[in-house]
């Protein structure tokens, strides 16, 4: 099964290269990304600075994997990856990366949507928001 | 019987520990685990949104046995 964690933020210069990976599937006619980006929220009279997150690892590595599975039954997709952040992440950098190439981009939007809601509501990953005056509460997802 | 909880997220902070074993008293299964869990933990009530035994998710009560692996989780925040 994949690992889809990686310690820190998600470097755009990999982003970029997945792009370019795919260039040679020629059978792709639209991909769709998901880049989740660290908000500096106000909150608390301060500034949320970065986001340390963390996870039980192999439970939100296996529902991630079911959760693709699902996305390939349900739409037709040439591929599909998932990356997510583990540990500190400063605010403005990546901390998720969701990428979804379809023969056409119908099918590959509706999967992004899927994807994105549903690794939010059922992998047991966590954030501590540290914010710029040394405390820090915990992320909830709306 | 004993089992080892590992608390994630807030909960770890609210139990002031990130794993500890604990010797069940009640019978042994996920319900008296929790109940168990808050009296010790009073922060933790209505705090658990979901419990997996070795790995598992529940989505209803089951039995434990000793050597069970217990992980208590705040609600998901991932993304």
């Amino acid at each position: 099964m994949k690992d889809v964690f990686i310690q820190g933020p998600i470097d755009p210069e990999m982003i970029a290269g997945s792009v370019a990976a795919h260039q040679k599937k020629k059978h792709i006619g639209a991909h769709h990304l998901f880049l989740g980006q660290v908000r500096a929220d106000e909150m608390q009279g301060s500034r949320v600075k970065a986001i340390e997150y963390s996870a039980q690892k192999e439970i939100a590595n296996r529902v991630i994997h079911e959760i693709r599975e699902e996305a390939f039954e349900r739409f037709e997709l040439c591929c599909l990856h998932v990356y997510h952040s583990l540990g500190k992440v400063e605010a403005g950098s990546i901390c998720f990366f969701v990428f979804v190439s379809s023969g056409h981009r119908h099918k590959s939007r509706e999967a992004l949507g899927f994807l994105v809601d549903a690794i939010k509501a059922r992998a047991p990953i966590f954030g501590k928001e540290i914010l710029e005056d040394g405390n820090h509460q915990w992320k909830t997802n709306k | 019987m004993k089992i080892k909880v590992n608390y994630f997220g807030r909960l770890a902070e609210l139990a002031g520990t990130d794993s500890e074993q604990i010797a069940l008293t009640a019978e042994p299964d996920s319900e008296n685990l929790l109940k168990q869990l808050e009296e010790k933990h009073p922060l933790l009530k209505g705090q658990v949104s979901a419990l997996a035994i070795n790995g598992e998710i529940l989505q209803k009560r089951i039995k434990l046995r000793a050597g069970d692996e217990a992980d208590l989780f705040p609600p998901f925040a991932g993304g």
